[in-house]
């Protein structure tokens, strides 16, 4: 009986180790409390027990490589299957769920399950729950999601800021993302706030390939892009063969720009060529072999680089300090500034309202005096492409007819023309070619294309290195000048104050004494025939559609006189001419002789006396006419007395604008001792009436 | 002398027993399994005429399995149950413990929603069950249990989160035993108790631990028609039995081993003595026939 009641007692003993055996310990054999198994389940000291209901325990996890006794995603789910909290959600998503692989992401310092794949625990943990810390690691998160540390301990290499989606960036408050969206502090940008962790898709509102969606929820005004040119998911769409990338399916961002390992700034998805700077980005298609290659950029064109802006232009977002670029004028998410003129179907040719530009070339040439503010005068003037008829000439001959690009090649030379030719004088006479307005200049010009020496160094052409006369060297076509009818614009006609001259011609002739200067003698004398209109060298002569090449003439009218040269002084030195007082009878030397020049006599230049033929003045051999005798522009040969000293001063043989003194005249070398009889006769009505 | 080796033999025995060293493997063996698309079911239950009813919340339906084989969806006309938890067939009457949505909500077998009974204090119902007239509403964030009267009004609550006896730490499936005896899986305090109706005269039916005859999560629980309280362990997959006074009966086995499910979660046992389980990891439902 006694030991029976010893192994009663044992019995009784025994019978209470149920409970005790619950006892636990972690694996460095430290006691731990209830509450740690009720996750480390592989703690309880019955784990190895033959009652034990637990798989063998093959260290699920690992950490940093080492196998680790913790919880796997199994026993997350004990509790996430709803019946605790719910995140059958996570456990039934592709994205993120226990057992992924890890594909592209470099994880350091995260568990991972026994095949080295992700599960519950690499992310989350329970130890480091405080979730109503500021910055937030709830739910359980090993690191702050807030500013993305979380995403980017795996995913480092998705953060590098220009080849990736930058983070930390604020976004406009009226962007369309989804109201459960993941914002960092302020607002900003983070991995999450596009990347939802768990669920059926790695980004959010990505259909297949296509970004649509999630990219104009915050970037909608690059989606003027559409069904442009730019948008190659469209305008390659209908396109075969090897043209281009591969984008069926994708989204019209998807071309240029990719959202992580970008191959330059801007999330570039294509390779650049660095030495092209920022305008690689264009230059990348838009060059010869490019997808662009229809639009390639020529150095002719306008500069794009190293141009930095001297002001700030408002218009076109440039800065003091910024370099001109392709992307100064030409927005390549936008193929019309208003959208006002509908969406470009694919391939449409541009227009100055279209091409991507960010402002018009339109009646007041928005883009190009945005920047060239002082031209833009020249869009209330007779060179504007406002003017009545001027669009429809340019429309016929198919080019651009924008206010400026009329004329200048943004991207090339605007006109076709050789490398010999004048540029300016082919692209004055494409208007000025007397067939289509009114201000023709093909016959009888100002001398052209020859080298001249100006005071203030008039432009012209460049040939030969020389600077070549042209028609920029006297106009500049972008300002009129001095406006004469205020409130008349156009079909003006031009005089000395205007007439688009570089240098006001009136009252005094700058622009001509400029290369002129020697002709300055002329002022103030009789033959200064200024006006309020005209000024001293205008009345004689005119720069276009001149009587004679010579000289450039003016028209004479019904001027008598047998030579070019008799008409001309005889317009003034007739009976109803201004200068009826000074008539000349009987004055053609007989042109039956051939007269040699002094150079051809060997007794000077051909200048001291010049002799003319019916075409103009010769160097050898001619006949004597006015100007054989007489310097119009001079009173006198005699430096003294150059201009008269009072007005219509009665001339004598000093002056009377002859070129020489008596007695070097050629005429006694044919006419011996009997010039001056002849000379009076002919030029002396009183004397002539003694004969 | 006799006597005591009589009485001897029979304390080893008790002791083995209570031990669970010789506790019957009840045997096991496999009838069906129906996977049907299903995402992380978590309960179901069945009806006299042998229908069972899964609950498949994250995919916002029921599926019927029906006695004569065939497999059905019921979808909500209106009103959606994602991500509900318990269902309970009451009465001839299908209800959902809609739980992220803090209701019961009963549903006609072709879809529509007949009744919406809202819970108060943010109740977050993980199951219900039928006690005479009443309804017993386990509730997973207040860690109570709340009693319904006949006019879905609430008629009481007990319990609160704690370890002690009338406390919680997430209370999840329920059945109910005989004189009104409710059984309740206290999930995390990993242990099923037995209370009265009223939440007084707690009996531990099963301890915690992850030994044979010790529970580690508790989850789906049902009884027989012989009695026994079977329930199911969400961890180790564990499908056991227990009496009412709490003594571990047996263990399911299946071939030699004891079966070990993939997070077995709501359970129902027919007429025909087969259990049904749902396998919330696996997305599938199992019946095992249980030997005699």
């Amino acid at each position: 009986m006694r030991k029976f009641s010893k192994f009663l007692a044992i019995l009784v003993v025994l019978n209470g180790l149920p409970a005790m055996s619950i006892a636990q310990h972690n694996p460095d054999g430290r006691k731990v409390s209830l509450e740690c198994v009720t996750c480390h389940v592989s703690w309880h000291d019955a784990v190895n027990s033959k009652l034990s209901l637990l798989p063998e325990v093959d260290a699920p996890i690992q950490l940093q490589g080492i196998p680790a006794r913790i919880p796997t995603a199994a026993m997350c789910f004990t509790c996430h299957d709803g019946t605790v909290k719910d995140s059958r959600q996570i456990f039934s998503s592709s994205n993120h769920k226990p057992g992924m692989q890890v594909k592209h992401a470099d994880i350091k310092g995260m568990p991972l399950d026994k095949n080295g794949n992700i599960y519950c625990g690499t992310c989350h943990t329970p130890h480091s729950l405080k979730p109503d810390r500021i910055g937030g690691l709830a739910p359980f998160l090993r690191k702050e999601k807030i500013n993305s540390a979380l995403c980017l301990s795996c995913h480092s290499s998705q953060s590098k800021n220009h080849q990736s989606h930058p983070l930390k960036v604020k976004v406009s408050a009226d962007n369309k993302m989804a109201e459960n969206t993941f914002w960092g502090k302020d607002g900003t940008i983070e991995c999450m706030t596009c990347h939802p962790i768990h669920g059926a898709k790695g980004v959010t509102g990505v259909i297949g390939k296509d970004r649509s969606e999630l990219c104009s929820s915050c970037h909608k005004a690059y989606f003027k892009i559409q069904l442009t040119d730019h948008d190659l998911t469209s305008s390659l769409k209908n396109k075969s063969g090897n043209i281009g990338p591969d984008l069926g399916d994708q989204d019209p961002c998807a071309a240029c720009h990719v959202s992580h390992a970008a191959k330059g700034k801007h999330m570039w998805a294509m390779e650049i060529d660095s030495k092209a700077g920022e305008n690689g980005y264009c230059i990348g298609c838009h060059s010869n072999d490019g997808l662009g290659r229809s639009k390639t950029y020529s150095h002719a064109g306008h500069p794009v680089s190293g141009n930095p802006a001297q002001r700030k232009i408002s218009q076109l977002g440039i800065k003091v300090g910024d370099e001109l670029l392709c992307r100064t004028c030409h927005d390549p998410h936008q193929w019309e500034f208003s959208q006002k003129h509908g969406l470009s179907a694919a391939n449409e040719e541009g227009t100055e309202y279209t091409s991507f530009l960010r402002l018009p070339d339109d009646a007041q040439g928005q883009l190009c005096v945005a920047c060239h503010t002082d031209q833009s005068s020249m869009f209330s003037s007779d060179h504007s492409v406002s003017r009545e008829g001027f669009q429809q000439y340019f429309r016929e001959s198919n080019g651009l007819h924008g206010q400026c690009t009329v004329c200048h090649g943004s991207h090339t030379e605007a006109l076709d023309i050789s490398a010999d030719a004048d540029p300016f004088t082919t692209l004055c006479l494409r208007c000025h070619d007397g067939e289509h307005f009114p201000t023709s200049v093909v016959h009888n010009n100002h001398p052209m294309g020859i080298p001249f020496n100006s005071t203030s160094k008039l432009d012209g052409y460049q040939k030969g290195g020389q600077t070549l006369l042209s028609c920029n060297t006297c106009h500049d076509p972008h300002k009129w000048g001095k406006a004469v009818e205020k409130s008349k614009t156009v079909d003006l006609q031009g005089d000395d104050r205007n007439s688009f001259l570089n240098i006001s011609n009136w009252p005094e002739p700058k622009l001509c004494l400029d290369c002129h200067a020697n002709k300055a003698t002329v002022l103030k004398t009789d033959h200064d025939l200024s006006d309020p209109t005209r000024s001293a060298c205008s009345l004689c002569h005119t720069p276009h559609n001149a009587e004679t090449q010579y000289g450039i003439l003016a028209r004479w009218g019904g001027s008598p006189g047998e030579s070019f040269n008799e008409k001309h002084c005889f317009s003034c030195h007739s009976k109803d001419g201004l200068a009826g007082n000074k008539l000349v009878e009987g004055y053609s030397h007989p042109r039956e002789f051939g007269i040699l020049s002094p150079a051809a006599r060997g007794q000077g230049s051909w200048l001291d006396f010049p002799i003319f033929t019916e075409t103009g003045p010769s160097e050898t051999v001619g006949h004597i006419d006015c100007f054989t005798c007489h310097d119009p522009h001079t009173w006198s040969y005699k430096k003294e007395i150059q201009k008269p000293g009072a007005e219509n001063e009665e001339g004598n043989d000093l002056s009377s604008f002859l070129r020489n003194p008596s007695h070097l005249t050629l005429c006694t070398d044919c006419h011996g001792e009997n010039t001056l009889w002849k000379y009076n006769y002919y030029h002396d009505p009183v004397k002539r009436k003694r004969y | 002398m006799s006597i005591s080796k009589y009485l001897m033999a029979l304390l080893i025995s008790g002791f083995l027993l209570g031990q669970g060293l010789i506790a019957q493997e009840i045997n096991f063996s496999l009838v069906r399994e129906y996977e049907s698309n299903f995402n992380f079911p978590t309960d179901l239950c069945g009806n006299a005429k042998g229908d069972v009813f899964v609950l498949d919340g994250m995919n916002d339906r029921v599926v019927v399995l029906k006695a004569n084989g065939e497999v059905s969806d019921i979808k909500p006309q209106r009103e959606s149950f994602y991500k509900a938890v318990g269902i309970a067939w009451i009465k001839g009457e299908l209800w959902i413990a809609d739980t992220p949505r803090s209701r019961l909500i009963k549903m006609e077998l072709d879809g529509r929603i007949s009744q919406v009974i809202a819970l108060a204090h943010g109740i977050e119902p993980v199951d219900l069950i039928a006690a005479g007239d009443y309804k017993v509403v386990s509730d997973r964030m207040n860690h109570t249990i709340t009693v319904l009267d006949e006019n879905a009004e609430e008629k009481y609550f007990w319990g609160s989160r704690g370890e002690s006896f009338g406390q919680f730490i997430n209370p999840g499936f329920m059945a109910m035993a005989p004189e009104n005896r409710l059984i309740i899986g206290d999930i995390l305090n990993r242990r099923v108790v037995s209370y009265s109706q009223s939440g007084r005269y707690p009996q531990v039916i099963a301890k915690p631990g992850v030994e044979r005859g010790q529970i580690f999560r508790p989850k789906g629980i049902d009884i027989d028609a012989q009695g026994r309280i079977w329930v199911a362990d969400g961890y180790t997959g564990a499908i056991q039995a227990f009496s009412v006074s709490g003594k571990f009966v047996g263990i399911a086995s299946s071939k030699g081993k004891s079966i070990a499910l993939k997070a077995p979660m709501g359970i129902w046992v027919d007429k025909q003595n087969r259990l049904w389980v749902v396998e919330a990891l696996a997305s599938k439902v199992s019946v095992w026939q249980i030997s005699k």
